[in-house]
C-alpha cells in the first residue's frame, strides 16, 4: 500500500485492501464481528482495480502478466465515514429495533442501508466535500420508520441525543437530502415531501 | 511513486537505500527465490495440503516454477555467481582502469542472460500456456509442483464422483497424466487465462525481454523437434530435454565461470573478455544445433537423468569450477549477508510483507504492514531470539515476510521469514508449528525483503564496477552485439528453415503488438482462445466443442485467421488437418 499518495490507499492484493477497510472499520462497530464488518466491506464494494505501474528489482526475471493495483479513494472512505457514523446514530436511537428488527438482523439491515447509500450518493457527491454524518442518520431513520413530519422524525431521533435532534435540525438535514450537489454540476434528491407534509426516501 | 523505501545491510557499518514498489511476481537469479502473488498462506493452509489452491494462482506459479526448474542447475547457479562477483571481487578492481575479473563477470553475466533470457520465458511461457502431462514415464519438476498444490485435490474428488474411492485397480501414472491434464486444461479456458494469453500474443516482438520471441522460437523448436522424436509426443519431456540440454551444460559453465589471472595489458583483458563472450555464444548456438541433430538421444539422456537414483551428497565432488563459483559467492559470507545462494533449492511461492515483533517471552507477534493489525501470535523458534535483551525493552520489532515454502520432499510450509532466517513456520501437512526438521531445513532462510535488498545492493556494486567510461562503453557494446544475436538467432528458431528476408517480414510485421498486430479485436480474442484450446495438438472436433461452434465452423474460422497471418507475414498460426490442430502461437 502507498501511504504517502494525498488521494487514496493502495494495495498490491485484493486481501490487503480488505484487511485494511475491516481495520478501519472494526472499532467503529466494536460488538460486530469481522465476518461481518468484511460482510460489509464486499457490499460497500469501494475497492477499484487500476494498473500498476511498479517496477520489478533490478536484474529480476518478471512474470508477463498486466499488473494492477487495489485502489480505494479518500473521498469514497470520507463518505463511508460519514455514512455509518450517520447510520450508527440511528441505531443508537433504537430505530432498527423501532421497526421491530431483531439484533442479529439490525447489522443486516444496516449493511443493505449503507450500502444502498453508497451505491446512489458515491462518485456523485463533489470531491473532497464531506457530508455530514447527520444526514445519513436522518435518511435512515425515514428508510426505517416509513413516511415521517419533521416532528415525527425529531421525535424519533432524539433519545439518541436530545440536544442534537430538534426540528430544526432535522428540516435542515432534509432540505440538504433534498438537494445533493452532483459532480456534474446537477443536484439529486434522496428524499421528498408529499402533500401531507410527510417526508419519504427517494431513490434508495 | 514507491510504495517502501527500504535499507539493506551490506556489512556491520554499511548499507544500500533503496525504493521498492512493493513488486511481486518475479524470480531473482542469485537465490533462485520466487516472489509470487501473496495468497495468504495462512488462511489457505487447507487447501495447500488437499492439493486444490485456486486455479487463479495457477499461471503464475507454473511460469515461476519453470524459472525457478531451469535456474536450479550447473549454468543458473554460475550466473547467480557471476551476479555477485562485482562485490565479492571488487578489491580486483581497486587502484586500475584495466578491466579485472568483476568487469569482465558483469560483461560475461550479461551478454549471458541476454541470449538466455527469451529461451527461459518461452520455456515458462510454454510451461504456463501449453505444458501438459502425457504417457512418458517423466514429469518434470513443475509439474511436480503444480500437482501437489493445485491439481491433487480437484482429482481425488474426481475420483470419488467416478466411484473410485482409492487408486487401487487403476493404472496411478495413467490416472494422473489424464487428470492433472484435465484440470490444466479447464483451468486454460477461463476468461481471465485467454485474457492473459491475448496481453502475450500482443506483445511487440523486439520487447525488452523478448516473451513473444522466445515463446515463439520455443513453440518453434517443438514443432521441430517432435518430427524427430516421438517422446517429445508428452510436452514434459520436451521441457526436460531444453531445460537439461542448455541449463546442465558443462561447457557453458565453464565459459561463464573462466577466472582471468590479473591483468596488467588492456588488450589482453577486453581480449579476454571478447573471447569469453563469444565462446559463449557460440556454445549456444552449438546447442540448438546439437539439440536438432541428436533429439532422440538427448530425449533417452534426459529421461535416464530425470530417473535416476539422486546421488548421495559424499558423492559429489568438486573440481576447479565449484573453486571458481564459491570465490565469487565469497563477499555474501559476512555477517551481514543472508544466506542467499543455500536456499535456491526450494521453491518460495506467495510472499506477504508483515512486521514481525519478536516478544521476551518468545512470541512472534505478525503485525499487518499498514494497519499494524494482529495477524498472528505463535511461539518463534529458538534460534531468531536474541542472546541478549537489552535494558528493559519488552520486545523487538522488524520486517518480515509470511511465505509458503514447497520443501524439496514436495511438502509445504508457511514460514515467517526474518532477515536472516526462520521466525517460526508452521508444517501445513502435520498442522504443528516448528516441527524441529523443518526448522533445521529452513533456520537461515532469508525474507523475500532480504532477497528484494540484496538484488538493489548488487546492482549498485554493478552500476558502480560499469560506471566509466571504457568500461560503460565496452558494456554498451556487448549489450547491442547480445541484443542483435537474440534477433537474428531466435526467429530462425521460431520459422525454422525460412530465408532471411522472410523472417525479416515476420519481425517487422510482428513489431508493434506482436501476433496482434495484424488481427482486429475480434480476431485477437478468437486467436488467443483458440490459441490455448489447439495448444500442443487438439483434437478439431474437442476445439471446435469448446470455441462452441461446429468443426466446420473452426475449420472455416482457422483458415481465415491463416489467411491474414499468410498474407501479412507468410506466417501461419495453426497448422490443420482433419482431426487435429496445433498452435504455434
Amino acid at each position: 500500500m502507498n501511504p504517502e499518495s494525498d488521494t487514496s490507499w493502495q494495495f498490491t492484493t485484493t486481501e490487503q485492501a480488505a484487511d485494511f477497510l475491516v481495520a478501519r472499520y472494526q472499532p467503529v462497530f466494536p460488538e460486530t464481528g469481522e465476518a461481518d464488518i468484511a460482510a460489509l466491506i464486499r457490499n460497500v464494494d469501494m475497492v477499484s482495480k487500476e494498473p500498476d505501474p511498479a517496477v520489478p528489482p533490478p536484474n529480476a526475471t518478471p512474470v508477463l502478466v498486466k499488473r494492477f493495483r487495489w485502489v480505494i479513494r479518500n473521498d469514497d472512505l470520507n463518505l463511508l465515514d460519514s455514512v455509518l457514523e450517520g447510520l450508527k446514530g440511528a441505531a443508537t436511537a433504537g430505530f432498527f429495533m423501532a421497526a421491530g428488527v431483531s439484533a442479529p438482523a439490525q447489522w443486516g439491515v444496516l449493511v443493505g442501508l449503507a450500502t444502498a447509500i453508497l451505491k446512489v450518493v458515491r462518485g456523485a457527491v463533489n470531491r473532497g466535500k464531506r457530508l455530514p454524518a447527520e444526514l445519513f442518520s436522518v435518511l435512515a431513520a425515514l428508510k426505517s420508520c416509513g413516511p415521517a413530519t419533521n416532528e415525527e422524525l425529531a421525535t424519533k431521533l432524539s433519545p439518541a441525543d436530545s440536544a442534537k435532534w430538534n426540528v430544526a435540525a432535522v428540516q435542515t438535514a432534509l432540505e440538504s437530502l433534498k438537494a445533493i450537489p452532483m459532480n456534474d454540476g446537477t443536484v439529486r434528491a434522496l428524499v421528498a415531501q408529499g402533500p401531507d407534509k410527510k417526508w419519504v426516501v427517494s431513490g434508495i | 511513486m514507491a510504495l517502501y523505501r527500504r535499507r539493506f545491510p551490506t556489512s556491520l557499518s554499511m548499507h544500500v537505500d533503496y525504493d521498492s514498489d512493493g513488486y511481486i511476481g518475479f524470480t531473482d537469479v542469485v537465490s533462485n527465490a520466487v516472489l509470487l502473488d501473496d495468497i495468504s498462506p495462512l488462511s489457505r493452509n487447507r487447501d495447500l495440503v488437499e492439493g486444490s489452491l485456486d486455479l487463479k494462482y495457477l499461471p503464475a506459479f507454473v511460469h515461476e516454477a519453470a524459472h525457478h526448474a531451469c535456474y536450479d542447475s550447473p549454468v543458473g547457479l554460475a550466473l547467480a555467481s557471476l551476479f555477485q562477483s562485482t562485490l565479492s571481487l571488487f578489491w580486483e578492481q581497486v587502484g586500475t582502469k584495466i578491466p579485472q575479473q568483476p568487469v569482465r563477470d558483469l560483461a560475461v553475466g550479461e551478454a549471458a542472460k541476454t541470449l538466455l533470457q527469451p529461451l527461459l520465458e518461452g520455456l515458462a511461457l510454454f510451461c504456463e500456456h501449453d505444458l501438459y502431462t502425457g504417457d512418458s514415464p517423466v514429469i518434470s519438476r513443475v509439474t511436480e509442483r503444480t500437482s501437489r498444490i493445485f491439481t491433487r485435490g480437484p482429482m481425488q474428488v474426481l475420483l470419488r464422483e467416478s466411484g473410485l474411492i482409492g487408486l487401487d485397480g487403476i493404472n496411478r501414472d495413467r490416472f494422473f497424466s489424464v487428470g492433472h491434464s484435465a484440470v490444466l486444461r479447464q483451468a486454460r479456458m477461463s476468461t481471465e487465462w485467454v485474457e492473459r494469453k491475448g496481453h502475450l500474443l500482443g506483445q511487440s516482438l523486439n520487447g525488452p525481454e523478448r516473451y513473444l520471441l522466445g515463446y515463439l522460437a520455443v513453440k518453434g523448436i517443438y514443432a521441430s523437434l517432435i518430427t524427430r522424436c516421438p517422446d517429445l509426443a508428452d510436452p514434459e519431456v520436451f521441457f526436460l530435454i531444453v531445460t537439461r540440454h542448455f541449463m546442465h551444460d558443462s561447457d557453458l559453465r565453464s565459459i561463464l565461470l573462466r577466472f582471468r589471472k590479473r591483468s596488467e595489458d588492456p588488450a589482453e583483458s577486453y581480449l579476454h573478455i571478447g573471447q569469453d563472450i563469444s565462446d559463449f555464444g557460440n556454445r549456444f548456438q552449438d546447442l540448438f544445433d546439437e539439440l536438432f541433430a541428436d533429439t532422440a538421444a538427448l530425449a533417452k539422456q534426459a529421461i535416464d537423468y530425470t530417473l535416476r537414483p539422486v546421488p548421495a551428497p559424499e558423492d559429489a565432488c568438486f573440481g576447479a569450477d565449484e573453486l571458481f563459483l564459491g570465490m565469487r559467492t565469497v563477499g555474501t559470507f559476512n555477517i551481514a549477508w543472508p544466506r542467499l545462494m543455500k536456499h535456491r533449492r526450494e521453491f518460495r511461492f506467495s510472499f506477504q510483507p508483515v512486521v514481525i515483533r519478536l516478544t521476551r517471552a518468545g512470541e512472534a507477534v505478525l503485525l499487518d504492514r499498514l494497519t499494524l493489525r494482529e495477524i498472528l501470535r505463535t511461539m518463534s523458534v529458538e534460534g531468531c531470539r536474541p542472546v541478549r535483551w537489552e535494558g528493559d525493552k519488552e520486545f523487538e520489532e522488524f520486517e518480515g515476510s509470511v511465505e509458503a515454502v514447497q520443501l524439496l520432499d514436495l511438502t509445504t510450509v508457511v514460514a515467517i521469514l526474518g532477515h536472516h532466517g526462520l521466525i517460526a513456520v508452521y508444517d501445513c501437512e502435520s498442522g504443528l508449528w516448528n516441527p524441529s526438521h523443518v526448522v533445521e531445513a529452513l533456520d537461515d532462510m532469508p525474507s523475500g525483503i532480504a532477497i528484494e535488498g540484496s538484488m538493489h545492493a548488487f546492482a549498485q556494486w554493478q552500476t558502480q564496477t560499469g560506471d566509466r567510461d571504457e568500461v560503460r562503453e565496452m558494456l554498451a557494446f556487448y549489450r547491442r552485439q547480445s541484443i542483435d544475436s537474440v534477433d537474428l538467432l531466435y526467429p530462425q528458431l521460431a520459422c525454422n528453415g525460412w530465408k532471411a528476408p522472410e523472417r525479416e517480414r515476420l519481425m517487422r510485421a510482428f513489431a508493434p503488438n506482436g501476433v496482434f498486430s495484424i488481427y482486429d479485436s475480434e480476431e485477437r480474442e478468437a486467436v488467443a482462445k483458440l490459441s490455448l484450446l489447439a495448444g500442443l495438438l487438439a483434437p478439431v472436433a474437442d476445439v471446435a466443442r469448446n470455441m462452441q461452434s461446429r468443426p466446420d465452423e473452426l475449420k472455416q474460422l482457422v483458415t481465415r485467421l491463416n489467411g491474414i497471418a499468410t498474407s501479412a507475414c507468410g506466417f501461419q498460426p495453426f497448422m490443420l488437418n482433419d482431426a487435429f490442430i496445433f498452435s504455434r502461437v
